[in-house]
């Protein structure tokens, strides 16, 4: 089993307005918000290192429990997003602390951009994510993909996950106490791939 | 010889990856490496002298892992992993490194991990292989110089053994948390480690593009360890990663680069090592060659002290600021932040950082306002405190490599201030004063810059690391100071070789028109030789004579700052509607209108009067808007912005007396939970009803929230979680607030938070965004 990283250049990520601002609920922008949602969108770019990690495994369903090579998880949800796969990968993605960091900055400086701007990196990790997820289905799923903290898929499965996937060394993801993943922009999900 | 002898006398080799190796011995991914130091010595004995054998001549333990966060057992774990190291050494000039990896854990304010816990954590696995016998220790694949900074003090503070040190970059030349290889050398070198370089992440060919950059700021020898054969796929590419023979050709142009410390990371076996030591054979590396460079550094950015005047701003500091007094004795630290972000905006390149007021507690103070800046601006910090105490507080808490304001001739103060900078690292600002006080001429005052340069290096200090302040004094009171100080900068500079700032403003106390002197008396300090300037960087005289001195003298290629600097003047003209009336503005959040406006209106109109009949109006429209999906977040955010505009106006004009809040509201976001985002909307909402918001952050425990409910009286509270799993904790923290007092109030809110879930965990109101919560509290205060 190998760890493999992939990482793109950020510019070639494509994020629309729009994505940035369903986060916020905003249908209707006023001219203000527009712009400086766009202003906010090439400033994520900018800053974004997305990099990710992924294993594949193969997938054995008993009961309520899904079992990889490397670790169980118990859960219906997932046992149903699995079902009829034999194999899936497993991978953590990010853009890095600096999002982060530019986030609480911007909070500070002036608000109404700190929050356009942390919606904004959300669309960045997400249009990172339908980028991997795409490559690994071969074109087939683009969002389809099931993450711990998910229905009953506990948040817990974060910490052997992300030790298993060396997501430390790897792509510089740590956890808190509580199991968040910091960076916070950062997503581990499971596909299941297709035959 | 010692490892730092055979440092000096050529290259030294490192050994290579010790985790795929394990592997293929059989660990399994996900368990602990650390591990097999007790239950396999002979394998880990084994990999160390494939190492040795392949001409490494430092095998670093099997420690990356091995601290108490992330294991149990640490002191076992590296008393076994330098045993099995050591067992493997078989002649001379064989050393085993400790190896210390990251905790695995991101530190505040990004992260949960305090400063300190991180040297604590970092402290046991140092006391651990000093006492087991190592030669040196390595400090690597740190991510973030924050941490890389912890563990160097940790480990001057338990060894005496010599430090080498790696960092993690990416493919732009950066850490992951964005500090540049210039900073990164600062702080290192700065805290005084033997050794500093790169490791992990990209491959030989890739990272050897930074070591150019590394050895052109470094003054000791530098490392390039490597990764080789992990499998990339770059937009959409599989990227194959080197083979021993592509490694070693890559590595010796590293070792023509200048870099000295050879060896491998991840991926890399003892055939890349043989392959790179008989590749170097007999060759003899570059020397090492110290650099004249003056820098203080952030976590981000290095400043460097060169042809450009430094501008270090002035604004936070208490003396002759009544505003800034009373947000020092409100705690008010944001108050303090905005001026952080404004002198940054404003083009200044440092901060000065001094909260010196009698009545605060300045130890606490200082390092609470040090981390708070350094978390939000990009500059590097000058410390400005005359209390040793609180000065090594905050140079601990510093993110880099400070400048410190200030040391001068008397001997307390360079025997309290010199310990610290050896200590911690840094430049220093020297005052050319002593027991006698100010020397009248110039070369009086280039006599005490000479003693304090000599002291300096007494104790290890280099004199480019000494940036002298020859003092400016008042031209009111003395007509001659001005041109004793413009001398002694002259002097000092030619006879010393030492850098010069100076705290300008003094010069024009007591005069009208402050700036129009000032700003002289900097164009002539400037053709003295002026380093830097401690000034107000929103004094529009000093930036002109800054931009237009730099044109002038041909420091300012092409002119491009300056005309960047002047046209930007120029398209400062309002972006304003006509005849606009303040609640407009603050509607549309015309920011630039809502001062002019409030300006004019404040003349002649009761300030109360302009809160009621402009301001809350205003908000209530918008408010209003929002709550209907009119408008949204950001407008409701740029409104609430620029109503702070007019409240900063309006506040000034308001007796002290009457300046009464609304109330008292302590928000927080609770323990285990790092999501502020919420919560930040919310305090800026509230504060523009009015309310006076105590902010205790985020990841607070519930001891810490009863605390401060206790201490200040207050008796409404409002608590954000943002994640299922956190809100036990929010349950936790509203069952100790009633337990304590069962008046309090509780409001909550959060991503994740219902009505009923409000209900099931007996929170006294479920707020489903910020005007729900200024609603709350308008009931509250007004019942």
């Amino acid at each position: 089993m190998t760890h493999t990283m992939y990482t793109v250049s950020p510019q070639t990520l494509s994020v629309e307005i729009k994505d940035a601002l369903r986060y916020l609920s905003i249908k209707s922008p006023d001219e203000g918000t527009l712009a400086l949602a766009i202003e906010c969108i090439e400033e994520a770019k900018e800053i974004a290192v997305p990099k990710a990690v992924y294993v594949k495994s193969r997938v054995k369903i008993e009961g309520r429990r899904v079992i990889f090579d490397f670790m169980e998880m118990e859960s219906e949800n997932l046992v149903k997003f699995l079902d009829g796969y034999s194999e899936a990968y497993i991978f953590v993605a990010t853009i890095g602390i600096r999002a982060d960091m530019l986030v609480n900055r911007y909070l500070k400086s002036q608000p109404s951009k700190g929050v356009l701007f942390n919606a904004s990196c959300v669309a960045v990790i997400e249009s990172f994510c339908d980028r991997l997820n795409l490559f690994l289905t071969d074109g087939r799923y683009r969002e389809r993909r099931y993450s711990p903290g998910y229905g009953d898929l506990s948040i817990e499965y974060q910490k052997e996950l992300l030790k298993y996937l060396d997501a430390e060394r790897k792509i510089g993801v740590t956890l808190t106490e509580g199991s968040l993943m910091v960076p916070t922009k950062t997503v581990s999900a499971i596909i299941g791939i297709p035959e | 010889m010692n490892i730092i002898e055979k440092l000096k006398s050529g290259f030294l080799f490192f050994d290579g990856g010790m985790g795929t190796l394990l592997q293929e011995k059989g660990l399994l991914p996900g368990q602990s490496p650390e591990e097999w130091n007790i239950t396999h010595p002979d394998v880990i004995t084994s990999i160390h002298r494939a190492y040795f054998e392949a001409g490494a001549n430092v095998v670093t333990t099997n420690t990356f892992g091995a601290n108490p966060l992330k294991i149990s057992n640490t002191e076992e774990a590296v008393f076994k992993a330098v045993e099995n190291a050591r067992r493997a050494i078989f002649k001379e000039e064989q050393y085993v490194a400790l190896d210390i990896g990251p905790t695995g854990k991101l530190l505040k304010p990004l992260g949960d991990l305090d400063f300190e816990d991180a040297i604590n954590a970092f402290s046991e696995t140092v006391k651990a292989g000093d006492r087991a016998g190592c030669d040196l220790i390595i400090i690597e694949t740190m991510n973030d110089p924050y941490e890389l900074k912890a563990a160097v003090v940790a480990a001057k503070e338990n060894s005496t053994l010599p430090i080498f040190a790696t960092f993690v970059l990416d493919e732009n030349g950066k850490t992951m948390t964005g500090c540049d290889i210039p900073s990164m050398v600062a702080m290192l070198e700065g805290l005084g480690v033997s050794a500093l370089g790169v490791n992990c992440s990209l491959g030989a060919d890739k990272l050897k593009l930074f070591v150019p950059e590394i050895v052109a700021c470094a003054s000791i020898p530098v490392i390039v360890n490597p990764n080789a054969g992990i499998p990339c796929i770059h937009d959409g590419k599989t990227c194959f990663d080197s083979t021993p023979d592509d490694f070693c050709s890559h590595m010796l142009d590293v070792a023509e680069m200048g870099a000295r410390v050879l060896g491998g990371c991840c991926g890399t076996t003892p055939e890349h090592i043989r392959k790179v030591v008989h590749g170097i054979g007999n060759l003899q590396p570059k020397p090492v060659v110290e650099k004249n460079i003056t820098v203080a550094s952030s976590y981000s950015k290095a400043c460097i002290f060169d042809s450009k005047c430094v501008l270090i701003g002035e604004r936070i500091n208490p003396t002759g600021k009544s505003k800034f007094k009373t947000a020092l004795r409100e705690n008010n630290m944001d108050y303090i932040i905005s001026e952080a972000i404004g002198q940054e905006e404003h083009g200044a390149h440092m901060l000065d950082v001094n909260v010196g007021l009698p009545e605060i507690d300045e130890v606490d103070f200082l390092t609470r306002a040090v981390k708070e800046i350094q978390a939000v601006s990009t500059l590097p910090l000058q410390i400005d405190t005359s209390d040793p105490v609180a000065l090594e507080s905050a140079m601990r808490v510093y993110n880099g490599k400070p400048l410190v304001n200030s040391v001068n001739g008397k001997e307390e103060s360079i025997n309290s201030v010199f310990p610290l900078v050896k200590k911690y690292g840094g430049a220093v600002i020297a005052l050319t004063l002593d027991e006698k006080g100010i020397p009248d001429s110039a070369e009086g005052r280039y006599q005490i810059a000479k003693r304090i340069v000599e002291r300096a290096e007494e104790y290890g200090i280099n004199r480019r690391d000494i940036i002298v302040d020859p003092l400016c004094l008042t031209v009111s009171s003395d007509k001659n100071a001005p041109k004793v100080t413009l001398d002694a900068i002259r002097l000092i500079k030619e006879r010393l070789g030492v850098k010069a700032s100076l705290g300008i403003s003094n010069v024009s106390f007591g005069l009208p028109n402050r700036d129009y002197i000032t700003s002289t008396f900097f164009a002539l300090a400037l053709r003295e030789g002026l380093d830097a300037v401690i000034m107000n960087p929103y004094s529009q005289e000093m930036q002109k004579i800054y931009y237009a001195y730099n044109a002038l003298m041909g420091i300012d290629e092409g002119c491009g700052e300056y005309i960047a600097y002047a046209s930007d003047k120029r398209s400062e003209t309002l972006d304003s509607e006509t005849d606009i009336t303040l609640e407009r503005a603050i509607i549309k959040g015309l920011k630039k209108d809502a001062k002019e406006i409030t300006k004019k209106l404040i003349i002649d109109t009761p300030p109360l009067e302009i809160v009621n009949n402009y301001i809350i109006p205003a908000l209530d429209t918008v408010g209003e808007s929002y709550e209907k999906g009119l408008s949204f977040l950001p407008q409701l955010l740029m409104s609430a912005e620029t109503a702070n505009i007019a409240f900063d106006i309006i506040k000034e004009a308001i007796p002290k007396d009457e300046n009464a809040s609304k109330g008292d509201i302590i928000i927080a976001t609770v323990k285990g939970d790092i999501h502020d985002i919420g919560k930040n909307i919310v305090k800026v909402i509230l504060q523009n009803y009015g309310y006076s918001v105590h902010d205790l952050g985020k990841d607070v425990s519930p001891e810490a929230i009863v605390e401060y409910a206790k201490k200040t009286g207050i008796k409404l509270i409002g608590l954000s979680a943002l994640m299922t799993t956190t809100v036990p904790s929010m349950e936790e923290t509203i069952k100790q607030l009633k337990n304590y007092d069962s008046n309090i109030r509780v409001m909550v809110g959060g991503a994740v938070l219902t009505t009923e879930y409000a209900e099931m965990i007996h929170a006294d109101k479920y707020a489903k965004d910020a005007m729900e919560t200024v609603r709350y509290a308008n009931d509250f205060y007004n019942s």
